[in-house]
């Protein structure tokens, strides 16, 4: 038997072979073979609700970029009317309002008017996570057009001081440190215009701690920002799957014959 | 299976909304995203994996980036839920099955002809957990996501010559576990156990047992 270290020097470049999922004889290529094969049924079982999911997701308004100067100055505009529509109707309304108070109009009409906009409101803004039971979630909220920064702050802003310096070390408040110049809890505090906070859910993290849209957005940006002077430097390339996944014509060649 | 490039194609026609191409992308990556989550959360895997998918899917379309920004992304959303589901129940990563139970979890026959059945994928993940968390992450995401060691390296929080020093670590103990390559072995050592040499692995070592 030869001890680890013997080896260890062939190892390292069968290792790097074998990471770039070539077929190297040794042993391994079965087991790496084997995690990477192609998808079973079973794994794939949850594709109808993903699938659902993305389509609600599509149902959804897009969350909006930024706006050219032109559209918002039309839609400044429009607002404006919109108001003086408003006000114009409301002082019709006012009137007959009045005069219901007054009871020169018969009664229903006061009755009726509230109920109207809600069914399809709530429709719409039903969120793929309605269809899994399986972990609860805070409340669908319409957070697509807020501000992730803003969205980040909030987040923060809910855990006590401790939580909120190690959240800080956690690469999902990544963008949060980057706005806020410096990985410091009392800086980011003071960006987010919030004082520390002591309330009894401290032990709660990880239920605080909830999924929350606007993961980061950039190939380069997930993860964790200590690591920004890295550069790709084994060639930057990701191959795709490395490995032959197929059950067909790579494996052959290794099979043994008797 | 789509070429990559035609993958980067199938990102943006998802993030338009094509449910053909988003289809397309689940089936390609959710494999490796399970198989991952499975090292990090054992039987949770299932219900993480869900939980990250539901959240590419409402986010996809503030994603940018090709088909390797996608396996990055993604991947870093799965770790994320795992870690958020490991904070809440306060347990760290664990392997999904001691490692004595290899062999059951082998499909063990002497037929040669079942080679590639012999390691199923289940026994192939239960031994890459099976190592220090660092290393078999090191191991899931390069190998089996298929990420370069400077993304590991991001989405792990680590240097990318610290992911790299994990994974051949990974590497090194996994093969510890099987004998030395097959020149060196003598032949009455090959069936010593089957999990640990089930078959010969190369041409020259089957020709050297047909003489």
């Amino acid at each position: 038997m030869t001890s680890p270290e013997e080896w260890s020097e062939m190892d390292r470049r069968t290792a790097d072979r074998l990471l770039r999922g070539d077929r190297t004889g040794h042993p391994l290529d079965q087991v790496l073979a084997a995690a990477t094969a192609p998808a079973t049924a079973q794994e794939l079982a949850g594709e109808a609700d993903v699938m659902a999911a993305f389509r609600t997701a599509g149902l959804a308004p897009a969350p909006r970029r930024r706006c050219s100067p032109l559209r918002s100055a039309v839609a400044r505009l429009l607002t404006l009317k919109v108001v003086v529509v408003a006000l114009g109707t409301s002082a019709t309304i006012g009137g007959v309002a009045l005069a219901a108070n007054t009871g020169a109009l018969p009664g229903p009409l006061a009755d009726d008017s509230p109920i109207v906009s809600t069914p399809a409101s709530r429709a719409a803004s039903a969120t793929p996570e309605q269809t899994t039971p399986a972990v609860p979630r805070p409340a669908a909220t319409p957070t697509v057009h807020r501000d992730r920064v803003t969205e980040l702050c909030q987040e923060f802003t809910l855990h006590d001081r401790d939580t909120r310096t190690r959240a800080l070390n956690d690469g999902r408040f990544g963008e949060l440190v980057k706005r806020a110049g410096e990985r410091d809890r009392e800086r980011v505090e003071q960006f987010c215009g919030s004082g520390p906070r002591n309330s009894p859910s401290s032990s709660a993290f990880g239920s605080t701690f909830s999924p929350r849209p606007g993961y980061p957005t950039q190939p380069g940006g997930y993860g964790d920002d200590r690591d920004d002077e890295q550069r790709p430097d084994d060639g930057g390339q990701w191959s795709p799957r490395p490995r032959p996944s197929g059950s067909a014509s790579p494996s052959t060649s290794s099979r043994p014959r008797r | 299976m789509v070429a990559p490039e035609g993958l980067d194609d199938v990102v943006r026609a998802a993030q338009q909304g094509d449910e053909a191409a988003f289809r397309l992308l689940y089936r390609t990556q959710q494999p490796a995203l399970l198989r991952y989550l499975r090292v990090l959360v054992a039987e949770d895997a299932e219900d993480v994996a869900s939980e990250a998918w539901l959240q590419i899917a409402r986010d996809l379309r503030s994603f940018s980036g090709d088909w390797d920004g996608f396996r990055g992304w993604t991947a870093t959303i799965a770790r994320h839920r795992a870690m958020d589901l490991l904070r809440a129940q306060r347990r760290r990563p664990q392997s999904s099955a001691p490692v004595d139970h290899l062999t059951e979890l082998s499909a063990a026959d002497d037929t040669a002809d079942r080679a590639m059945e012999l390691v199923t994928t289940d026994a192939a993940l239960a031994l890459i957990a099976s190592l220090p968390q660092e290393q078999a992450e090191a191991v899931m995401l390069r190998v089996v996501v298929g990420l370069d060691a400077a993304t590991t390296g991001k989405i792990l929080g680590r240097r990318a010559g610290a992911v790299r020093t994990a994974a051949y670590r990974g590497l090194r103990q996994l093969a510890a576990r099987f004998p030395p390559p097959a020149p060196q072995r003598p032949p009455e050592q090959r069936r010593t156990a089957a999990w640990n040499n089930p078959v010969t692995n190369s041409a020259a070592a089957a020709l050297k047992e047909m003489r």
